[in-house]
């Protein structure tokens, strides 16, 4: 066990800081090569969840999941540029009798629907948003034709799924990473009674705390990246989904007002990670898959 | 970044997951809730040693295994897991020898290593005095010079294991003009030596593990003083670093853990209920095992140390609530889950205490970790 960070994973988190923070990030992520790399390199995913951390923490939205994780896994080659929504039909109310539920829905060139161990490609349909917070791409799914082509392999079905959990938690990781790092700058700035906000024990506490959520998301979620383990993502994706909801209500606490206004940049991490917990399987959906099977302390 | 074992360290596992297959099966120990505290058991900690156990981190130079820290964390995994009773030579294995290997002088290794490796010493920790619990920079032991030797008069309590140790090693004041931080050395007292006093504390599950020990003008030689005089201070946070980020912070209850799997059926909230709790612990032990890779890094680990506690602590004491809510009114019989929930109940306020509590331990991230 390693945890320091190579001259390559630097390189890559550097560019990744680059793609979040450009104007188009999602033309840079494209021109980076980065929505092909599980195709080119073994550590592929690993380098894909540290760009998902950087985008996760700039707040930036994007059809990374589908795109880059579950359209190479399936299919074993590129989509071309497309943006991929996914529906997968296996998560609760995924499926009613008006369509399902597809992730990145808004704005996909083409959707891949996960149903009974296969995964579908759909070119032509519509969709309807139903996501009530900004940059939410879900959308209620009509099909308007048979699949163009299937991946039959339920294995491969069950891959992309876990790569979808593990890349969405590393992205929820980096914004938890990041409203604790601006939640310990603003305690240390702002001033009331005479002296930083911080000076007063409860607060500092409350930034510790916060502080020791984002570094058990960052790790678990670069775990589940590079684990090939499912129980190591389900703990990930599990965890960091009921955490991401005390860090939002902590960060939001210990900033007061400010924290909740449209201008503060605190609003659009908290709106992200309310939108990820429930994206590839909530808290509660990890929990139960990790409860239900035999796991532990083992020699492997 | 590698967040998996090694090829070494899975032939370590598979060694250790071996051994207490054996042990089991010929019955040589029962699993328990707190068995690297309350389990003592000479005969188990002789076998620890015959297979270069102890010490695993310690540099082959002086008879250890010159292995990592993360190395020893996939040893202590599986022990902690099975419940074996690593008392006698728990504090010595993790805390002092790595305290007189970072601090002592040749003649001090020479003297007092062989025999914790051998398992046949085992150490307690004076620290904690009536008067200096979290604020340990208060002791008021003091160390006064006595021709080439010292002194040492005062009283320790909270010291776990002192009515069965051979050592205990003491925090004093030997600059008596100095004050908090400054001025504090570490010995290590025989506790044989003639002005050792030691009386039972009973616990409130009525075992006897805590001890009150009084120190009057016992005699050492000067090759008790560890480290430099008036450095003790410095010595003790990398030591305290050891001492709270070893995954007996996240497994001290898996026992009743083992005992929950077993129990959990086919009932869905059970499962998700056990499955929360097996994410926060697998997240609680990734934060354990990366305070070590600091530690092999070359620096004793202290916010990120404070953090694996801090963390660790709440799940076991959470572990102890969903089980108790499991066995309703069961709970309150000697019997449930296997006889663990009473014993883990009774011992669980101890968890974000020991070693530091939760309120210390959460200053230490602010100020380190934070800057604030």
């Amino acid at each position: 066990m390693d945890f320091t960070v190579t001259d390559d994973e630097r390189a890559v988190i550097d560019a990744a800081a680059q793609v979040a923070g450009s104007p188009d990030p999602w033309a840079a992520l494209a021109e980076g090569g980065w929505l092909d790399i599980l195709l080119e390199d073994g550590r592929g995913l690993a380098y894909l969840g540290l760009v998902a951390e950087a985008l996760g923490g700039a707040g930036v939205a994007v059809p990374l999941v589908g795109t880059a994780a579950v359209w190479p896994t399936l299919f074993g080659g590129s989509a071309g540029g497309r943006r991929v929504g996914v529906a997968d039909a296996l998560h609760a109310g995924a499926e009613g009798n008006d369509g399902l539920l597809c992730e990145d829905g808004v704005g996909a060139d083409v959707v891949v629907v996960l149903r009974d161990g296969r995964g579908g490609i759909h070119e032509t349909f519509s969709v309807e948003p139903v996501g009530g917070l900004d940059g939410d791409g879900l959308a209620r799914l009509r099909l308007e034709g048979p699949a163009l082509d299937r991946c039959k392999d339920p294995e491969l079905v069950a891959e992309a799924r876990r790569r979808a959990a593990a890349l969405t938690a590393a992205e929820m990781a980096g914004a938890v990473d990041r409203i604790a790092s601006m939640t310990a700058g603003y305690v240390t700035e702002r001033q009331q009674f005479g002296r930083p906000v911080s000076a007063f024990q409860v607060v500092a506490h409350g930034a510790a705390r916060l502080a020791t959520l984002a570094q058990a998301a960052t790790w678990s979620a670069r775990l589940a990246c590079m684990s090939p383990d499912p129980s190591d993502t389900a703990a990930a994706k599990g965890w960091i989904s009921q955490a991401a909801a005390d860090a939002s209500a902590l960060a939001h606490q210990l900033h007061g007002a400010i924290g909740f206004t449209e201008e503060y940049g605190l609003q659009r991490l908290s709106k992200r990670l309310r939108t990820l917990r429930f994206a590839w399987g909530d808290d509660r959906f990890h929990y139960r898959a990790l409860g239900g099977r035999p796991l532990g302390v083992r020699p492997a | 970044m590698n967040l998996t074992f090694t090829e070494e360290q899975r032939a370590l596992r598979a060694e250790v997951a071996a051994f207490l297959d054996d042990e089991r099966a010929a019955g040589s120990f029962t699993p328990r809730v707190d068995a690297w505290i309350t389990g003592f058991d000479r005969a188990f900690t002789k076998k620890m040693a015959a297979r270069g156990w102890i010490g695993l981190t310690w540099p082959e130079k002086y008879g250890g295994g010159g292995r990592s820290y993360v190395d020893r964390l996939c040893l202590t995994e599986l022990l902690l897991g099975a419940g074996a009773p690593l008392a006698a030579h728990w504090f010595a294995d993790r805390q002092m020898g790595p305290s007189i290997l970072a601090h002592g002088t040749e003649a001090q290794k020479e003297r007092y290593l062989p025999e914790i490796l051998a398992g046949d010493v085992t150490y307690c920790i004076g620290m904690s005095e009536p008067q200096a619990g979290s604020d340990l920079a208060g002791v008021r032991t003091r160390g006064v010079r006595d021709g080439s030797g010292w002194r040492i008069t005062g009283h320790k309590i909270w010291t776990s294991l002192a009515h069965l140790s051979d050592y205990i090693y003491v925090l004093a004041r030997t600059d008596p003009a100095s004050e908090r931080h400054d001025g504090l050395s570490e010995f290590i007292v025989a506790l044989r030596s003639d002005g050792v006093t030691i009386s039972p504390i009973h616990d409130m599950s009525g075992a006897h593990h805590f001890n009150e020990v009084f120190l009057d003008e016992v005699a050492v030689d000067a090759d008790a003083l560890v480290g430099t005089e008036g450095g003790g201070w410095r010595q003790i946070t990398g030591q305290l670093g050891y001492e709270r980020a070893g995954l007996e912070r996240v497994m001290s209850t898996w026992a009743l853990f083992e005992a929950m799997r077993t129990a959990v059926g086919d009932d869905e909230r059970r499962r998700e209920e056990l499955g929360a709790l097996e994410a926060a612990a697998r997240v609680a032990r990734l934060l354990v095992f990366r305070a070590a890779a600091v530690a092999d890094a070359g620096r004793p680990p202290d916010h990120e140390a404070a953090m694996a506690k801090v963390f660790a602590t709440d799940i076991e004491q959470r572990m102890v609530e969903v089980a108790s809510q499991w066995a309703g009114r069961e709970s309150r019989t000697a019997d449930a889950f296997g006889g663990h929930l009473l014993p883990a109940w009774l011992i669980a306020p101890s968890f974000s205490i020991r070693g530091g509590t939760n309120e210390v331990l959460r200053g230490i991230i602010a100020r380190r970790a934070l800057g604030l």
